[in-house]
């Protein structure tokens, strides 16, 4: 077993010149910049078993250049008790060579190092570490050697335990070799100390110069400023401290050791521990510091030197790149322009942050989102047409905004002027008047849509006056040509004042000849008109209307129509929650419309904001004729997007309408969604889902692709008259925006620019340890195995392992547990996955394999179409009065079908915290759980349920416990088949309520297999209809039993026996054990086991055969491999199998806990 | 230990309470002594990393009023004695300041530091290392770098071990909490070294999530020649320039092919004793039909280090942003 790709904390980042060091488990990256972006350019292993927790260089400045005129680096590496000096040589090779077993040990941990003298003539290297017990180390290291001297030990001028210590050779004083050391105590002190290196004698002293006294806390982190003037901590007590290190006055004298008391300064707000801070200035007139934090948060903080009381300030806090609900960001780097930054997270991402910006040759480095806004105090600025026949100045505000790509807007006012406004880079605005309709005051019917001609679109602005009438207004991002507006262009459209005028959701230039509207008034019952309209001779024109009669309580908020062969759909969403379809005639006189289908609920009670074809599906991939798929695309205020497909068929005659829900997401950061684009970044072929709506106060643009906020801005809410619109590709790139609102009667403008900059260099995973992972089994639809992953962080993330480069790559993530997600189980057919977490969650999720066209994933050369689908289907309804801590710790799912072999549903079992069980029947056409019998075992935590069906019997093996559930099933019309549960006429629940089983009953068997809790409990059967049952306990004990059934005629019980106890397989508790695959030595079995110890065991058990004492076979086992792996709190192991040829062949193991990785078999 | 909703769920929490523990864990002691007679005989016991004090407490109840102290042959001492109290001597250790207890010293030192080994025998007024059984129940503060804080909780076991080699008789036991991580196979090993049993427990009053058990180690029978000190700890760093000379390549413990072993595993604690891990739904009333009430703590809980920010973001208000 080798472990070829991890993801986990990244404990350790430092820039190299342009480039960027990461230390990533035991291993370093190496990213290089590349565009706007970072690119990795090779991996390597550093240490055998530590992390990488520190990187320093030999040159502080930039790295020798290329023709060797600037001495070389060596770049000191360490991690727990080793360290590795790597010259620059051999970091600069294209594939550079570097054995993780040249690891230096040392005898303490390490906190920090530094280099004394860099490389000389002979190649020997002196440096020096600092060890968590105040103890200084020098080493002298020969580079062509592996080995380094360890050649002298300074005294500690106090030994006491540290959690953080910074060294730095004293290079304000030319000519000195002292080292001055700041060590932060576990008992909250900050000691500064020095030591003269220069004296290779015994009699050097260590100078213990200050002591600062403060903190409440351990401290976690302390740095020194570069002229070793100022210091600052961080500690447990959620503050930062600086101090003076370079006075000697102030505090108390004790034995030579200035006490201190006092800091300079204290900075507080992170709302949780502090791990480190960094100086990014230290004038005399300002100081400004970096911080990161347990809380997801850095912050920058400065101080006035001079002002008095010394407040240290936060000026400015970056959050949210790293994974929501998670926590730790355990490292940071300052590139050496001082102008950005880089984090690296528990949650295995490495997140980039631009201090300001700065343009580097013209371009800004990282192009992040630039946001820009101007303010238009319109309001009262416009006179109407006659000056003369007002004496007053007339009241006039903007009305309402209809954004032209991101560069131009109209705006019409409330006294009937329609304005139109050219945004010019550099910021620059140019106000043009297009008319005056005294008709159209306070009109709210004004909206855009697209018009499409010859290949190219323009933009069809309609507008509503009082009286009824339209006028459309054909025009290019530069707004309409007020001359060539004919005021006979009036059209009567409805009878009274119109609303809303809505178009089409669906602009797709490849299917639009012509374009569809909606009109709505201001009387909920009228019919809506739908408009066609096509444009002709450059003018628009409108060919047809319809008039749709609107179910009741349903007032229109979005349409989607969709013409192919003859036929028309148009499927409408409404303010609350529901879609109604409608077939549209070809002529426009066949009277008033009625729906054919409605839904209700679809955006739960919230209105539909919009709908539109899945990336613009065409027409000639679903002909309408006689059967239909439309996979369709709609956001709410409910803060959903779902994909649905909707099906039309036939069924004798009669149409059938269906509508199903193929991919649900709630992204949290956007709980009032207004739209969904796919948006492509100029000159890249990577497409991005972009989300746009509100958050509070904020408008909001959400990256679900990088499941990021790519810019939000503060516009005091949605609820005001408002338009957005990303760049037409004409004359604003796509990932431009324009967001026009109003407030205080004056109209803002914000425009965004580089709405796609990726800030992540490296894509953040779970943010806290995984307790759960499950491979989706073998399926006939998707080539790649489908990783699920449940973390403490409440979030299931879906991901597949690359084929060849063992990379981990995301899919998508769910977010909808409110507590940490306890188990996994995928259904036996890949199609359906459960969920459980505390307060007795249990969900089940339907998961669409290769759901075409869903972009929920950078689109890429490697991953190809691979996307799924995700929705909630269904929750387990609890009891009312759930106990706030009732655990559903352990899940198992079994296949139940009907009396034809097809698969009705699934029988779900859980166990929990308070000893009780469940069963379930989940009926997956009503898309719901049955509870069928539920039983309570005593008063422990259960933790582990797995179900066998054989010889007609139904056996449920609790950790330690068999029960045969046979009766218990049948009692409800679930029987066993051979290896299959089926239903023959229909599911029988009581209505006394669900079946109770009793933990007394006969047919219910306990073997005692380990001394403590059953961490983990797996079910292997036989061909010879025998279950061998394999369990891991705390005891640190692997228990390998064997369950041989009774015949069907054999009243008998089952046979229970321990066959082997590997006591002390590993060295702390066993926590996962996965089956290998039957193998082909008959009598054998293989399987990997793993624990808290990080040791990942592979074992084979030869069972010996039917003898005499079929019970008592002697049985032996062999612990064929054992491999470290760096995942602390292993909690779950699963394999992944690749085609290979015709066969599908296992030879992968993920292994899951604080991060996950991945070894070849 | 707070007053809170916990109270209802978490069955050892609700109990210290109800016995006047100050805190949970005091079960876990109870529960190795129930498993290993660990105060058979047992007249003189030093608690390190004592505060808020729940083992101490243990202790005292166990060896001075109520518990069974007794000699060798099982007598009762106290009756020996007539009524008055024997001998037992509880010394209790912590950085922190802690509230005194009837029966045991309390004395505020660092384990580490050389100057705590002379203050300890002389209040258990002796000059010679003859304490019976030495625990620990320290533990640091956990930052979820799980290396770095099983080296942390290593090195405090280390110190531990230390202060116990300095103290203990010939025969003495020592029981300290250990963190069951990837490198505890070398802890076992290094406590083999000292005592004749080295077992691992687990208490079912410690929750089966945590990666918590206890080492017990029973016998302690120091190597021929080893010489305890504080000025020169063993296993917590080089503190000597001899200890650091030559090539890197010596053999360390770790490296060495016996340097991995583990030890055996006992949980402990009856099986109809609670389940740390179980939800139990206690009933709003008790057995005699009286209204359960939330229990005042035996003690207000310690500070956290985080008190002042707390207050501090109060103070400022603005939803605790501090920025402007």
């Amino acid at each position: 077993m080798k472990g070829n790709s991890y993801v986990g904390p990244v404990t350790s980042l430092a820039f190299w010149g342009e480039d960027l060091l990461a230390g990533h488990g035991s291993h370093l990256k190496r990213f290089s910049p590349s565009g706007t972006q970072f690119a990795l350019r090779w991996r390597r292993r550093i240490f055998q078993r530590e992390r990488i927790q520190g990187i320093e260089f030999s040159n502080s400045g930039p790295r020798g250049d290329a023709d060797g005129t600037a001495p070389a680096t060596q770049v000191l590496l360490w991690g727990g008790k080793r360290f590795q000096i790597v010259p620059q040589s051999v970091l600069d090779h294209a594939e550079p060579s570097i054995n993780c077993e040249d690891e230096i040990p040392a005898p303490d941990w390490i906190l920090h190092a530094a280099f004394l003298h860099p490389a000389t003539e002979d190649k020997t290297v002196e440096i020096a570490v600092i060890t968590a017990h105040n103890t200084i180390l020098r080493y002298r290291h020969d580079l062509d050697t592996p080995i380094a001297q360890r050649f002298r030990f300074y005294p500690s001028p106090e030994r006491c335990l540290l959690y953080s210590a910074h060294i730095t050779v004293n290079r304000q004083i030319p000519g000195s070799d002292s080292l001055v050391a700041l060590a932060g105590t576990v008992f909250g002190e900050v000691l500064l100390w020095e030591i003269d290196t220069s004296q290779l004698g015994d009699a050097v002293k260590p100078n213990l110069i200050a002591r600062y006294l403060s903190h409440e806390g351990s401290v976690f982190g302390v740095s020194v400023s570069q002229d070793l003037k100022l210091a600052a901590s961080c500690s447990d007590d959620r503050t930062i401290r600086v101090w003076d290190v370079q006075s000697t006055a102030g505090g108390n004298q004790v034995d030579g050791c200035q006490e201190v008391k006092e800091p300079l300064a204290v900075g507080w707000g992170h709302q949780a521990r502090i791990w480190g801070t960094r100086f990014l200035e230290s004038g005399d007139k300002c100081v400004k510091l970096i911080s990161f934090s347990e809380d997801l948060t850095a912050k920058i903080w400065s101080f006035d030197g001079t002002s008095s009381p010394k407040s240290l300030v936060c000026v400015q806090t970056f959050k949210s790149l790293h994974s929501a609900s998670g926590k730790n960001i355990w490292s940071l780097a300052v590139h050496p322009d001082g102008d950005m930054f880089v984090t690296g997270g528990a949650d295995s991402g490495i997140a980039s942050w631009e201090i300001a910006h700065k343009a580097i040759d013209g371009l800004p480095r990282q192009a992040n989102t630039l946001i820009t806004e101007t303010v238009f105090p319109l309001a009262g600025t416009i006179q109407p047409l006659d000056p003369a026949s007002s004496k007053r100045a007339p009241k006039d505000e903007p009305r309402k905004y209809v954004t032209l790509g991101a560069n131009s807007f109209l705006a019409i006012m409330s006294s009937g002027w329609l304005r139109h406004c050219q945004l010019s880079n550099p910021v620059g605005e140019q106000w043009r008047d297009v008319g005056f309709w005294p008709q159209i005051k306070n009109s709210s019917a004004f909206s855009v849509g697209k018009a499409y001609c010859e290949g190219t679109f323009t933009y069809l602005v309609a507008l509503g006056a009082n009286d009824g009438k339209f006028m459309f207004l054909r025009c290019d991002s530069s707004g309409p040509d007020a001359a060539s507006i004919d005021s006979s262009q009036w059209i009567k459209i409805c009878d009274s004042r119109p609303s809303e005028i809505i178009f089409d959701g669906n602009q797709d230039p490849y299917n639009s000849i012509g374009t569809y509207a909606a009109v709505t008034t201001f009387r909920p019952d009228d019919p809506v008109k739908l408009l066609y309209l096509e444009t002709t001779d450059g003018k628009p024109a409108l060919k047809k209307q319809w008039p749709l009669v609107p179910p009741e309580t349903f007032p229109f908020t979005t349409i989607l129509v969709h013409q192919s062969k003859g036929r028309i759909i148009c499927l409408v969403g409404s303010r609350h929650g529901a879609f109604a379809l409608y077939e549209i005639p070809e002529e426009s006189d066949a009277g008033e419309l009625k729906p054919v289908k409605v839904w209700r609920h679809v955006h739960d009670d919230e209105s539909v904001t919009s709908l539109a074809c899945q990336n613009g599906q065409s027409a000639t991939r679903s002909p309408l004729t006689t059967f239909a798929q439309l996979d369709i695309v709609s956001t709410g205020r409910s803060g959903a997007y779902k994909f649905h497909r909707l099906s039309i068929g036939d069924s004798e005659g009669l149409p059938q309408y269906d509508l199903s829900e193929r991919n649900v997401v709630y992204p949290a950061s956007v709980p009032r969604l207004e739209n969904y684009q796919v948006l492509e970044k100029p000159g890249v072929r990577q497409q991005s889902e972009i989300l746009y709506g509100f958050r509070g106060r904020d408008f909001v643009l959400w990256n679900q692709t990088l499941g990021i906020e790519a810019a939000s801005f503060d516009c005091e809410g949605g609820n005001r008259s408002w338009a957005f619109t990303f760049g037409d590709d004409n004359d604003s790139p796509q990932d431009h925006g324009l967001f026009v609102f109003t407030k205080s009667k004056e109209c803002h403008v914000v425009r965004f620019e580089n709405i796609l900059h990726n800030p992540l260099i490296q894509a953040p995973f779970h943010g806290r340890e995984l307790k759960a992972l499950a491979v989706s089994p073998k399926s006939t639809t998707s080539p790649y195995r489908i990783i699920a992953t449940g973390a403490e962080d409440t979030t299931i993330r879906f991901s597949y392992v690359h084929p060849e480069t063992d990379e981990l790559h995301p899919l998508t993530l769910r977010k909808s547990h409110t507590t940490g997600i306890q188990e996994l189980v995928w259904s036996p057919c890949g199609g359906w996955l459960f969920s459980s977490g505390s307060i007795e969650e249990v969900y089940c999720w339907k998961v669409n394999h290769q759901v075409q066209d869903i972009i929920d994933t950078p689109v890429t050369a490697d991953s190809g179409s691979l996307a799924i689908g995700v929705v909630r289907e269904a929750v387990y309804a609890g009891d009312a009065d759930t106990l706030p801590d009732l655990r559903v710790c352990g899940l198992d799912v079994a296949t139940v079908m009907g009396a034809g072999g097809d698969t009705l549903g699934f029988l779900v079992g859980m166990v929990r915290s308070d000893s009780s069980i469940r069963l379930a029947f989940y009926d997956i056409a009503a898309k719901r759980f049955l509870t069928i019998a539920e039983g309570v075992y005593k008063s422990n935590c259960l933790l582990q349920i797995r179900f066998s069906i054989a010889n007609d019997a139904v056996l449920m093996f609790t950790a330690g416990t068999i029960w045969d559930v046979t009766g218990v099933l049948a009692a409800c019309g679930i029987t066993g088949r051979s290896k299959a549960l089926s239903i023959d006429e229909r599911l029988v629940v009581p209505t006394s309520g669900p079946v109770r089983f009793l933990a007394e009953k006969e047919g219910v068997q306990s073997l005692s297999l380990h001394q403590n809790s059953v961490k983990v409990l797996v079910l292997v059967e036989t061909e010879g209809g025998e279950i061998i049952l394999l369990t891991g306990g705390d005891d640190t004990a692997i228990v390998v039993s064997r369950v041989k059934l009774a015949d069907k005629n054999d009243s008998g019980k089952l046979q229970w026996a321990v066959l082997k106890s590997i006591e002390r397989s590993h060295a702390s508790a066993v926590t996962t054990i996965t089956a290998m695959p039957p193998s082909a030595t008959e009598g054998t079995l293989e399987f990997v086991s793993s624990g808290v110890d990080q040791q990942v065991k592979r074992w084979k058990v030869t069972l010996a055969g039917n003898g005499e004492s079929p019970m008592e076979p002697e049985t032996t086992v062999e612990c064929l491999e054992d491999v470290y792996v760096n995942v602390p709190d292993v909690a779950a192991t699963a394999l992944v199998s690749e085609p290979d040829g015709e066969e599908m062949r296992v030879c992968k193991l993920v292994v899951g806990g604080v991060g996950m990785e991945v070894l070849e078999l | 230990m707070g007053k809170s909703s916990k109270d209802k769920r978490d069955s050892y929490y609700r109990l210290a309470k109800e016995q006047g523990y100050r805190a949970r864990s005091a079960y876990k002691l109870l529960q190795l002594d129930a498993q290993f007679n660990l105060f058979k005989g047992v007249t003189r016991v030093v608690d390190l990393c004592a505060a808020p004090g729940s083992w101490s407490q243990v202790l005292s109840r166990s060896l001075v009023s109520t518990g069974k102290v007794t000699n060798e042959d099982g007598d009762d001492i106290r009756n020996v004695a007539g009524s008055t109290k024997p001998k037992v001597k509880i010394v209790a250790l912590d950085l922190q300041p802690m509230t005194p207890l009837p029966g045991v010293i309390t004395l505020q030192a660092d384990i580490t530091h050389p100057s705590t080994l002379p203050l300890v025998l002389k209040h258990l007024e002796s000059d010679s290392a003859n304490v019976d059984l030495v625990v620990s129940d320290g533990a640091p503060d956990v930052t979820g770098l799980h290396d770095l804080d099983e080296y942390i909780q290593a090195q405090l076991l280390l110190a531990a071990l230390n202060l116990a080699t300095c103290v203990l008789r010939p025969g003495g036991n020592f029981v300290a909490k250990i963190f069951r991580g990837r490198d505890v196979a070398e802890l076992y090993c290094k406590l083999r070294i000292f005592f004749e049993r080295v077992t691992v427990a687990k208490p079912r009053s410690s929750r089966g999530s945590s990666i918590e058990a206890f080492v017990v180690c029973e016998n302690y029978t120091p190597p021929e020649g080893f010489e305890p000190s504080l000025e020169n700890p063993i296993w917590t760093g080089p503190t000597r320039q001899q200890d650091v000379e030559g090539q890197i390549g010596e053999v360390s413990l770790e490296d060495a092919p016996s340097g991995r072993w583990i030890a055996p595993f006992v949980a402990c604690g009856d099986l109809s004793e609670w389940d740390s891990d179980a939800t139990y739904q206690l009933p709003d009333t008790d057995e005699n039909g009286v209204k359960r009430v939330s229990i005042d703590p035996i003690q207000p809980p310690t500070a956290p280090p985080y008190k002042t920010a707390i207050e501090m973001r109060r103070r400022l208000g603005n939803g605790g942003k501090i920025e402007g």
